[in-house]
């Protein structure tokens, strides 16, 4: 009981503090920004060990979220740990794009920013070989780009819950039916698709979260580590971006609706993003309790591509506790580590 | 093709934790309150589990309700006023802003749409200049050989994260 009462006086002082400190700090780990164009920025992160593997890795980032929820915090970081594992780091993390850049297409994601962006890690590296790591809607761009791309550069691409078959996308699916969802309608309203749109849309696949979360911060309040933690997620998730119109009406048409990405059917600047054409060694990591994309959209990944190395590993873990938080910790890095190493020199 | 699948086994089936909360609610002492498998539970704990139920409940009905057509419907009108009302205001606010002599988001827009062009020239004329007199690597004396092979350790500066060690921290899925 006494634990009780003192745990109340404290959440009560900390909730105060709460509200009166200013917004936590991300993405700690040192880097450079070596290439800026709008809404594209490339990192490099400086190396922290004496010897690195030869192959430089490329982080894609999905276009409507900042990459610093792979850099929340040092030792919840898994771009900390690559580094500290002896891999050369580049992330491509998108700024939000400006209301002139409501023309990008997907053309412009896979045919133009990832190849320049390979282009000046081959600068600054002096390496051909490039290994490509997409996170969700980063990996639709990675799997585009390595479609499009057969004869590289590419070494290795691994992907996170990265949705194919677009079908199967749940409610997404159900919300933008083509019978009731007009998509030019709002592209031509609204230009770049704002971030409350797309924000409200996450949170309506759990509606009962945002307000149990809500209670577990407050239940939680007395703990200085849940409350860090807690507020470093929240103010990436309330980061959300902007999509640009164009990109959203291809990906609305092409992918929702035409799911020509899983037919082998989608076309990019004139080539045919055929998912059969990877032949570089494929890792794809899913997560079990995925409410965002689910089994069924991502698992044609693996069955698809035209590699003899691939794999599908599925783990324990929701969308982006996959990727940080403690069971990342515990469950992905070792493995991501264990599959790259050998891939990377 | 491997496919692996690296999942534990679920956790053993207990008593509902909204009978524990449920007790306490009806005076039992926290302490007292047992479940049905003999572990002693602690109030808090039964409390967090009720919400965690509670929680899954509301989002099983909510989104069986939001994925019928009826709400698809009903969310599109809504959306559709939403971003009509918005570019009401935009305008509204353009004319005021044409009155007081200013520039619209119209105008920044378009300025914005030259400077990118005037980017993109400057870009391809940078890749003419790369193809004609090529960069070499930019080998910076302080970046380390590239000669690292699996297993082998390499000395790291800083503590390496540790995975395997679990620290005590809230599921990222959760605070959206």
């Amino acid at each position: 009981m006494r634990d009780i009462v003192s745990r109340t006086i404290e959440r009560n002082i900390k909730g105060v503090e709460y509200f009166a400190s200013t917004a936590p700090s991300v993405g700690l780990t040192p880097k450079k920004t070596i290439h800026k164009r709008g809404t594209l920025n490339l990192y490099h992160y400086d190396a922290q060990t004496d010897e690195i593997y030869r192959v430089p890795i490329l982080i894609v980032m999905a276009i409507t979220n900042r990459s610093y929820v792979l850099d929340i915090a040092p030792g919840n970081s898994l771009i900390e740990f690559l580094v500290k594992r002896g891999y050369d780091v580049f992330v491509i993390d998108w700024a939000p794009p400006r209301p002139e850049e409501k023309s990008l297409r997907l053309e412009d994601y896979t045919l133009d920013f990832i190849p320049s962006c390979i282009r000046r890690i081959e600068d600054i590296t002096g390496e051909k070989d490039v290994s490509i790591l997409g996170y969700c809607m980063g990996g639709v761009l990675s799997v585009i780009y390595a479609a499009t791309h057969p004869d590289g550069p590419l070494k290795n691409l691994v992907c996170f819950t990265t949705p194919i078959n677009w079908h199967e996308m749940g409610l997404f699916t159900a919300w933008s039916d083509k019978t009731h969802f007009d998509v030019d309608k709002l592209v031509d309203t609204v230009g770049n698709v704002p971030p409350d749109l797309i924000l409200s849309a996450f949170d309506m696949l759990r509606p009962g979260d945002k307000v149990s979360g809500r209670l577990k911060l407050w239940q939680n309040m007395w703990n200085d580590q849940f409350v860090e933690s807690y507020r470093k997620f929240d103010r990436w998730a309330n980061e959300t971006l902007p999509i640009a119109g164009e990109y959203f009406r291809q990906m609305t048409k092409e992918l929702l609706w035409g799911n020509k990405l899983y037919e082998s059917k989608l076309r990019v600047g004139g080539k045919r993003a055929d998912i059969g054409n990877i032949k570089v060694p494929l890792l794809h990591v899913v997560a079990e309790h995925d409410h965002i994309i689910p089994r069924k959209a991502s698992s044609p990944l693996v069955e698809l591509a035209g590699s003899e190395d691939k794999e599908e590993l599925l783990l324990k873990g929701g969308h982006i506790s996959l990727v940080a938080g403690p069971n990342a910790v515990r469950r992905l890095w070792p493995k991501l580590d264990e599959w790259l190493s050998e891939r990377s020199v | 093709m491997r496919i692996h699948r690296q999942i534990q086994p679920p956790p053993d089936s207990r008593l509902p934790s909204f009978l524990v909360a449920e007790r306490i609610l009806r005076g039992h002492k926290p302490e007292d309150v047992t479940i049905a498998d003999g572990k002693s539970k602690d109030a808090r704990d039964g409390i967090s589990e009720t919400i965690a139920m509670l929680e899954k409940e509301f989002n099983l009905i909510a989104t069986a309700l939001m994925g019928t057509e009826e709400f698809s419907r009903t969310a599109t009108v809504v959306s559709g006023l939403q971003m009509r009302l918005q570019k009401a205001m935009e305008a509204h606010m353009a004319r005021q802003l044409a009155r007081l002599n200013m520039p619209s988001k119209d105008d920044i827009t378009a300025l914005g749409e030259r400077m990118m062009s005037i980017d993109d020239r400057l870009i391809r004329v940078e890749e003419m200049l790369e193809r004609i007199a090529p960069r070499k690597a930019d080998s910076a004396p302080d970046r380390p050989p590239r000669t690292k092979k699996p297993g082998s350790s390499g000395s790291q500066s800083g503590a390496d994260p540790q995975p395997g060690k679990r620290p005590a921290k809230p599921s990222p899925d959760r605070p959206k």
